[in-house]
């Protein structure tokens, strides 16, 4: 099957292999309530903005194929709570494509508009995360 | 393989060497402070922060009689404050942003605590010196040098740092400036410096003045948690990494999204040169309401864990000052070969160790349970009431641990207005929110301006003055 790079970023913790799963974007409490009582949930690959444990860190136990967050790093509460329960996650995810769409404005946060670009690119699109190398997760279109 | 083989492919050792200046985890990034050189993250950076610093205070391991002196002079103040500033850059670096939490207003809680903290904190800190005199201070702090407690470096130097990050705020704010509030600046950082002389017992006050080493056990804690680890392997480590992990989400939950819900200690080398680790986490905390829905849980698990340093290829493990692990390479996960699992049920009752199995059957689940009900209870909270309540967890659960091992908790309570806010601070919730003040005003102000708000006190400033007018 034809893989498409779309996306790179921070790696939480170097796994073998890669995960496949479909996106599904948690963008309101109710959203994380609605995925946690979902039977698909370990079929899924979560996609939030930040990197706060409070949000999504709750469906964590229910066991998610993997991670995607548009803020974070690593060492964030997400970040070491995502790694204890051997879920890959790439943080900070960056896209090949930025549509010229700013990732940060004058006042430093994450544009709106970022945010939607990459929700827009992954909500709903089956994925590959590649997270073998130390560093750098990738995330593949499929 | 022999153990002098293991050793020999244990590089994170070398960290431990007295000329090695450690990695960095922030390539290429340094912190400005004043006159000062560039300061790398690291050993290294402790290293040039500490040799270009004006006074004596922290070139060294400090003598109970450093900690007797009963003030600071200002150039140790400035020094304290230098210093102050590039831990707290070093620590919270590192996380980088979280970004929104979209979820716990935390930014907008944090500067509510460190103005509320600022104000009142002084207060008590002096009431309970003067009752247990600085050497029952020094105990204090030594009295946690057990896993599952509360009186811990976390905690210990929580009240340091937030002292400093509320009169920071302040100036921020420009309602203080450098040279008011001495008095209670002074008081806050020599409380602080006996709790931390005490629980470390090196004469150290940051974990990164001893290359990020904080053992603070008695020997004979970690002997038994050493003892006590078991080996794990395929099931038997998911199922441990599982629990504990299952256990941090909770203590995180509970203590409304910070960190003071779990710490780590280590890295204790063991006789094969692998480091142990022990992370207790806080599954149980009464005094918040919200604790209800942990009412079956005990108050506190504690899971020892040995690192296979070779296996992993472990370059540095950091167990930096607020109780987190960092290790480079960054995963550590699969390299805990060894471990246990250790309860403590009441805050004041012994520890005791439960096999993995009866763990995760007895806790797994109703751990689970209970972090899913906090999370629908903030869910359903007000975004004003998780301010407040965000602030207390801070404010109050920074040094509540202190005050109920005094047995003096109650008495605040009931007769100082502990769970308070002093008025002046809270007139600063209103500016929280403004012009992303909280958000973004303040964490710019703290690290990336060419003036930082982590001002230095000018010479001639007076030990003795507080602000004794807001004109």
């Amino acid at each position: 099957m034809a893989q498409q790079l779309v996306g790179t970023g921070l790696n939480v913790g170097r796994h073998e292999g890669t995960v496949r799963g479909r996106v599904r974007y948690v963008g309101k409490p109710a959203d994380v309530v609605k995925l946690m009582r979902d039977p698909e949930v370990t079929s899924t690959v979560i996609l939030t903005q930040g990197g706060a444990v409070t949000f999504a860190g709750a469906i964590l136990p229910k066991r998610p194929v993997g991670l995607i967050t548009i803020e974070g790093a690593p060492e964030s509460h997400l970040g070491i709570v995502s790694r204890e329960f051997s879920i890959p996650a790439v943080m900070s995810v960056q896209l090949t494509s930025d549509d010229g769409i700013a990732r940060t404005g004058a006042n430093g946060l994450t544009t709106a508009e970022y945010v939607q670009h990459v929700v827009s690119a992954l909500d709903g699109k089956l994925v590959e995360l590649d997270c073998e190398d130390p560093d750098t997760g990738r995330v593949f279109l499929i | 393989m022999s153990n002098e083989t293991s050793r020999s492919q244990q590089q994170y050792l070398d960290r431990y060497q007295p000329a090695d200046e450690g990695i960095r985890f922030m390539p290429g990034a340094a912190f400005s402070y004043g006159q000062l050189p560039p300061l790398p993250d690291g050993i290294l950076g402790d290293r040039i922060l500490r040799e270009n610093l004006k006074t004596e205070l922290l070139k060294g391991p400090l003598s109970l009689d450093d900690v007797r002196r009963p003030r600071f002079t200002i150039d140790e103040l400035n020094d304290l404050t230098a210093y102050w500033s590039w831990d707290l850059w070093d620590q919270l670096s590192l996380r980088a942003s979280e970004g929104s939490s979209g979820l716990v207003p935390r930014q907008e809680y944090e500067a509510l605590s460190f103005a509320n903290a600022f104000y009142r904190w002084p207060e008590f800190m002096i009431d309970m010196t003067e009752r247990l005199g600085i050497d029952g201070v020094v105990e204090l702090g030594r009295s946690g040098r057990e896993p599952a407690s509360k009186i811990n470096m976390l905690h210990a130097w929580c009240l340091g740092a937030v002292t400093q990050l509320g009169r920071a705020l302040y100036i921020i704010m420009d309602r203080h400036k450098p040279d008011e509030f001495l008095p209670e600046l002074n008081a806050a950082m020599k409380f602080w410096q006996a709790l931390a002389y005490g629980y470390r017992g090196d004469g150290y006050l940051w974990s990164s003045q001893d290359r990020y080493r904080t053992c603070a056990l008695d020997k004979a804690w970690s002997k038994r948690l050493e003892d006590s680890m078991e080996p794990l392997k395929g099931d038997t480590r998911a199922e441990f990494t599982s629990l504990m992990a299952s256990a941090e989400l909770l203590s995180f939950y509970l203590h409304l999204d910070n960190r003071l819900g779990m710490y780590d200690l280590g890295p204790f080398v063991l006789g094969n040169g692998n480091p142990m680790i022990v992370r207790s986490t806080f599954t149980r905390e009464d005094i918040y309401s919200w604790s209800m829905f942990a009412r079956d849980l005990p108050y506190a698990m504690t899971f020892a864990f040995e690192i296979d340093a070779a296996q992993m290829s472990l370059e540095e493990a950091r167990v930096i000052s607020i109780g987190t692990l960092m290790t480079r390479p960054r995963n550590y996960v699969n390299a805990i070969v060894k471990g246990s699992v250790w309860v403590r049920d009441e805050w004041d009752s012994e520890l005791r160790q439960v096999s993995l199995e009866e763990a995760t059957t007895k806790y797994l689940g109703p751990v689970g349970d209970a972090t899913g009900d906090v999370f629908e209870w903030m869910t359903r909270t007000p975004s004003r009431h998780l301010i407040e309540s965000g602030a207390f967890t801070y404010y109050v659960g920074m040094i509540m641990p202190f005050m109920r091992k005094a047995g003096l908790y109650d008495h605040y309570c009931e007769h100082e207005n502990l769970w308070e806010f002093d008025e002046r601070a809270a007139q600063v919730y209103y500016q929280l929110g403004r012009n992303d003040f909280a958000r973004i005003v303040v964490p710019t102000r703290l690290f990336t301006s060419s003036e930082t708000s982590f001002a230095p006190i000018p010479p001639d400033a007076r030990l003795w003055r507080s602000k004794y007018a807001y004109v």
